[in-house]
């Protein structure tokens, strides 16, 4: 217990120093950004080098480099993001609506998709090399090349013809809901499209992922040593094959977090859905430094320690693992 | 192994209770904000209006950058006179009239003596002289409208007393939207945003309409004063919605949908989809935006030298076919310009030097300047000095796709003469940073709003000292035109302001730092069930300068009520609820029995 | 040379792999082909026949300027097998090199190499090349690099897998006792035993530089002047098309892209299946 121990201790070194370095980049890396956010945004015929002056202040522009980066460590620490530039007010004002949103299509979509693609690539393993196995394996990585920008598109191209369900937005604006149920109910109908968008073009990954460590699992000895026991497929699957494929799943799933935020940002953009990854793409336009320094911190720090407690259970469930 | 099976059980339980528990949480923020939607709308119907491409910032009328914000204010705020429908003549607001005295430089503005705001406490000189020294301040992005005035007197508590220079007075006089001390002066003006989000009093304004909610980047309601005074004015309608979109396809297919009901700044491509359609009124208006190309003549500017030559600039003029490109990109929708001032603006000057689209003639201009000999790829260069070659970068928004393909167009155009055109469309961050302060740049197409319509204000791009804080993006230096712009700001009177800037104006179209292109046409749609709209004012009704669009606008049918139809909503619900629980007791059954 | 021989026998037998080649090389003609199989200019306007529906003169329709869409279409190919291409050799080369010094030389090299490579994989890849493309400005060679650069660290851990296990192997022992130098070790010996496996990576690292490079221009910090298949499609949704209902504008570059990522992974999953036995299908 004590190598797990050891291992526990340098995963959490680890994550602190990545997001140390994580911290620190983001910090420089907006810094290097061409264009001082003052001047674009307030590009405006009779704004005084005295008001641009008052303004830099206002935003911390004006104090020396080491000094904003100090405070820039601290303040992250402290969950302290400064002020918007568009917004003029607390960032974390206009982040964590955002942020709450987008948990509200990503959760969903993740879930699912992780649900059926553990489900179609247990059968895709179990009948390797029938037709039923290669439709499905083709079939996912057809849906694994569909740009989601694209497949939004066509959905919204149906919505649209068929006038079945909402394509922008995450409710409806200004109706008066008589009750909750009625709410949630607007809530759902403008999920239908994201959520299948984002849904399919995570589901075909997860099925190969799937697919690929079942097959792995089926050439170990002790499932052919079970097979020469007499034990059903059925029985080798569900008792023996099943909980050691899904092990790995764990720390892929973990890895695949920095692809599904981007297929997230794809699929608000083009659903118009409030949530982190249509305020990135906002942001950049406006040139929102702090609301996109916090954005990149949060979402990079999530998929940080995402990663440190599925590599950790991974270790600590799996007991062939040598903590090295 | 029964160990990873459990674990690996209980995250997938962990996360289905995520997903339950942010549908919920999804459901209440939504909840929170129709709360209030629902409190007051019963006076009157609700008509939503969409917009799109930039959010509102901040509701504080003294530090907003956002039209949406100008819009929306509009309607909340008065400011001491307004513009009537013409945009010509000056009518009253919150001042039911004024005295001007040139000779003394002063204006003694009589408020309205039932203006009320919508608490209760009655508007006096004591908001206006706060207001004004607020929008003065160093922080405030209006001071440059107030720069000329050098005092704010209240002589009685209807009565204020303005010292000013020049005869711009209009230019702040139907700007400056007047807020209430009582509740400002609690507040810190230069992060306030413009409404408090706790407390009784969220909002309170004086306009025909008061603030109700605001959720960022989503929507803002506006709501009928019950207590606005000018009666004769008073809205029909209870409630007007401005939803946000990202993109205009979004709002066009909202539209379209019906859940918003008017919309301004629809692009050509769309027109065909509305055009024809019984449900749905085409207008156009005149729009507050314009583009040009900017080109770079600062002295000390690091672009291509060539560009500083002014026959260059008058061949590029003249080998533009503006006609061309308006039809092209904008399908007919827009006119072409002449004035760096929109043509809507009081300013705005007829008369002046014009480059005729004529290629032959833009070839003798080169010649001409000795630009006779062609590299090898066909660029001219200088016969005489060859490393002088007409090639050129052009920077344009990447945002705005029109834009883009205007400047593709302009390359093509531009190759029939010997000049090379390399479009390089950037964000406007990037460009920015190319563009100030070392003005790096050959030329950029971009655009400026012109929404102060009352004053030659964009006429102040050109002055020097603009190079310093970044405006100018031509480099343009001329003391000659400096000193008209302070002739400008001391004018005498309305006649002799307007021909000074028609002499500016005409500077500029001599001398070339801009060729201004076109003002594209603001498209508006809006559903046939809203009439009594007018599409004079510049901009358009749903978003431009007019102030009185949600005043007079009138629903003719009342829209149907949200369908009551909560019986359908349960009996589904009530499906969903069975089958998931059908499920939940089959797959436990069935482990059972295998166990 | 056997192997080779072997190899691509086996690749020749791959239904998937040989779909995926046929896909790739159609696209590969489509491009170079363009400038003499379409029928207009790609930069012809006409202000008189913007937005037609198909028709026999224009198989796709024209877009809001009045180019003929087949012709974009055509064109489109050029710059995503540009960008695909160069931009996985970019990303592939630095995996293969951080790869082999990492498992080559092993301690505090393998330690750091693979403590950055963690961190490229984990943070929100498409998230950072936006804000970089729109640091470093839109050309097409900027976003080649930035996809490079951005996606060389799942290359690089699969190679420092394999070295770990191949150095341990004799004739590089031997190579070693011979005081043979460690790049020449690295580059003589260990690579040609890691290329094959570099093969179907550099497969899927092409169809994902592919998606990457139209989500870029469809989010406005591509190259949004090139004309490409991300761009036609940001064109339909920014200028209306879209919710016209123009199929045939927004349909073909979409399913192009698709098609032309679907090859690249067959192929890459086929070279796979090959080296990788227990995938390979057991006939039973």
């Amino acid at each position: 217990m004590s190598e797990f121990g050891n291992y526990l201790l340098k995963r959490v070194a680890f994550a602190i120093l990545s997001i140390f370095i994580i911290i620190t980049f983001d910090f420089f890396l907006f810094r290097l950004m061409p264009g001082n956010p003052i001047e674009i945004l307030y590009r405006n015929p009779a704004l005084t080098s005295a008001q641009i002056a008052v303004l830099n202040r206002q935003f911390g522009l004006n104090l020396p480099l080491y000094q904003q980066y100090y405070l820039f460590i601290w303040n992250s620490l402290l969950g302290n993001y400064g002020i918007s530039i568009y917004y003029r007010t607390a960032v974390s004002q206009v982040l964590y609506p955002s942020l709450e949103n987008s948990l509200v299509l990503l959760v969903p979509a993740t879930t699912l998709a992780i649900l059926l693609g553990i489900m179609t690539g247990r059968i895709a393993a179990w009948r390797r090399g029938t037709v039923t196995d290669g439709f499905l394996t083709g079939s996912s990585m057809a849906l694994y090349s569909i740009p989601t920008f694209w497949l939004g598109e066509m959905l919204i191209l149906l919505a649209i013809a068929s006038s079945s369900f909402p394509v922008s937005g995450m409710y409806t604006i200004g109706e008066g809901f008589s009750n909750g149920f009625v709410q949630l109910f607007d809530l759902l109908r403008h999920l239908v499209l994201p959520l299948v968008t984002l849904t399919l073009v995570l589901y075909g990954q997860f099925t190969i992922i799937m697919r690929n460590s079942l097959i792995d699992v089926l050439d170990e000895d002790y499932i052919s040593f079970a097979r020469s026991k007499g034990a059903t497929e059925r029985y080798i699957m569900r008792k023996h094959a099943m909980p050691n494929a899904e092990l790995p799943m764990i720390s892929l799933i973990a890895v695949n977090l920095g692809l599904t935020v981007g297929g997230a940002i794809l699929t608000e953009v083009v659903f118009n859905w409030p949530g982190i990854g249509l305020l990135i793409y906002d942001s950049i336009n406006a040139r929102d430094y702090p609301v996109l320094q916090a954005a990149f911190l949060i979402v990079a720090i999530a998929i940080v320690l995402a990663n440190v407690v599925a590599d950790v259970l991974y270790s600590y469930l799996d007991p062939r693992i040598r903590y090295s | 192994m029964q160990k990873q099976r459990v674990v690996f059980r209980s995250i997938l339980i962990v996360a289905i209770m995520l997903l339950a528990s942010m549908a919920v949480i999804g459901q209440s923020a939504a909840g929170s904000a129709s709360q209030t939607a629902t409190s007051n709308a019963t006076t009157g119907q609700t008509i939503k209006v969409g917009w799109f491409g930039t959010y509102i910032d901040t509701l504080n009328p003294f530090l907003s950058y956002s039209e949406l914000t100008a819009w929306i204010n509009m309607n909340v705020y008065l400011p001491l006179v307004s513009y009537d429908a013409g945009n010509k003549t000056i009518v009253p607001a919150l001042a039911s009239s004024w005295d001007i005295n040139y000779a003394n430089h002063t204006v003694i503005f009589h408020l309205n003596p039932s203006a009320v705001w919508s608490d209760g406490v009655p508007v006096t000189s004591a908001d206006v002289v706060y207001s004004y020294n607020t929008a003065a301040q160093n922080y405030s992005f209006v001071a440059s409208e107030v720069s000329a005035i050098s005092s704010v007197k209240a002589i009685g508590t209807e009565t204020v007393m303005v010292t000013f220079s020049g005869v711009l007075w209009t230019m702040w006089a139907a700007s400056i939207f007047v807020v209430p001390a009582h509740v400002w002066s609690t507040v810190n003006a230069s992060t306030y945003a413009g409404y408090n989000s706790t407390g009784s009093q969220y909002f309170v304004g004086d306009g025909p309409f008061v603030l109700t909610n605001y959720v960022p980047n989503q929507y803002a309601q506006i709501e009928k004063n019950a207590k606005f005074f000018i009666r004769s004015e008073m809205p029909t309608i209870g409630t007007v919605i401005f939803e946000e979109f990202t993109s205009q396809s979004s709002a066009v297919s909202s539209l379209q949908a019906g859940s918003i009901q008017g919309l301004t700044g629809i692009l050509p491509a769309d027109v065909a989809n509305f055009q024809g359609n019984a449900k749905f009124n085409v207008t156009t208006s005149p729009s507050i935006e314009y583009f040009y190309l900017s080109i770079n003549v600062a002295p000390y500017g690091k672009g291509n030298p060539t560009l500083r030559n002014l026959s260059v600039r008058q061949a590029i003029a003249h080998a533009l076919n503006l006609t061309y490109i308006a039809d092209t990109v904008y399908h007919g929708y827009a006119t072409t310009l002449d004035s760096v001032l929109s043509p809507t603006n009081q300013y705005y000057w007829s008369n002046l030097t014009t480059y005729a689209y004529n290629p032959s003639l833009a070839n003798s201009l080169l010649n001409q300047s000795g630009f006779t000999t062609y590299t090898s790829g066909g660029i001219r260069e200088n016969a005489n000095n060859t490393s002088q070659q007409l090639s050129y970068t052009v920077l344009v928004p990447s945002g705005d796709s029109l834009e883009v393909d205007a400047a593709n167009i302009m390359a093509t155009n531009l190759s029939k003469i010997g000049i090379k055109l390399n479009v390089q469309a950037e964000t406007t961050g990037s460009m920015a940073a190319t563009i100030w302060p070392n003005l790096t740049q050959d030329m950029d197409l971009w655009d400026w709003f012109d929404n102060i319509q009352s004053a030659p204000q964009l006429l102040s791009v050109f002055l020097s000292n603009q190079v310093v804080t970044g405006t100018s993006d031509s480099g343009y230096t001329n003391t000659t035109y400096d000193n008209l712009w302070a002739k400008l700001l001391n004018a005498t009177s309305q006649a002799q302001a307007m021909a000074i800037s028609g002499q500016m104006q005409e500077m500029l179209a001599q001398q070339l730092p801009y060729i201004p292109l076109f003002s594209p046409s603001a498209i508006n749609v809006y559903s046939s069930t809203l009439t009594n709209i007018s599409s004079s004012y510049p901009g358009g009704p749903f978003g431009g300068l007019d102030y009185q669009t949600f005043t007079q606008l009138v629903v003719k049918s009342p829209s149907s009520p949200p369908s009551n139809n909560n019986t359908l909503y349960y009996i589904l619900g009530g499906v969903a609820v069975v089958i998931v629980a059908a499920a939940a007791v089959a797959v436990v059954a069935m482990r059972r029995r295998k166990a | 040379m056997t192997e080779e021989q072997h190899f691509l026998k086996l690749f020749a037998h791959n239904l998937k792999g040989m779909t995926g080649l046929v896909i790739v090389l159609t696209f590969v003609m489509m491009g170079v082909l363009a400038p003499f199989v379409s029928p207009y200019s790609p930069y012809a306007t006409n202000p008189n026949a913007f937005l037609l529906s198909p028709r026999p003169s224009h198989p796709f329709g024209t877009n809001v300027l009045g180019q003929d869409l087949l012709t974009l279409d055509l064109y489109g190919a050029q710059i995503s097998l540009i960008v695909g291409l160069s931009s996985a050799a970019i990303a592939v080369g630095l995996g293969l090199v951080a790869g082999l010094f990492s498992g080559y030389f092993g301690g505090v090299v393998d330690e750091i190499i693979m403590r950055i490579v963690d961190f490229f994989i984990v943070i929100p890849a498409l998230v950072f090349m936006i804000i970089i493309a729109a640091l470093l400005g839109p050309s097409t060679v900027n976003v080649i690099l930035v996809i490079g650069m951005l996606s060389w660290a799942p290359t690089a851990r699969i190679i420092r897998s394999m070295v770990l296990s191949i150095r341990e192997w004799p004739f590089v022992e031997s190579a070693r006792a011979n005081n043979a130098g460690s790049l020449y070790i690295m580059f003589r010996h260990i690579f040609p035993n890691v290329s094959s496996v570099l093969y179907g990576n550099a497969m899927l690292a092409v169809a994902s530089a592919i998606f990457t490079q139209a989500a870029l221009v469809f989010l406005g910090v591509g190259n949004v002047t090139a004309i490409s298949w991300g761009g036609i499609i940001r064109e339909a949704y920014a200028t209306g098309a879209l919710t016209n209902g123009d199929l045939s504008y927004v349909l073909p570059p979409g399913f192009f892209i698709f098609i032309l990522i679907f090859g690249f992974i067959m192929i890459g999953y086929a070279i796979e299946e090959i080296l990788n036995p227990k995938l390979r299908l057991r006939r039973q």
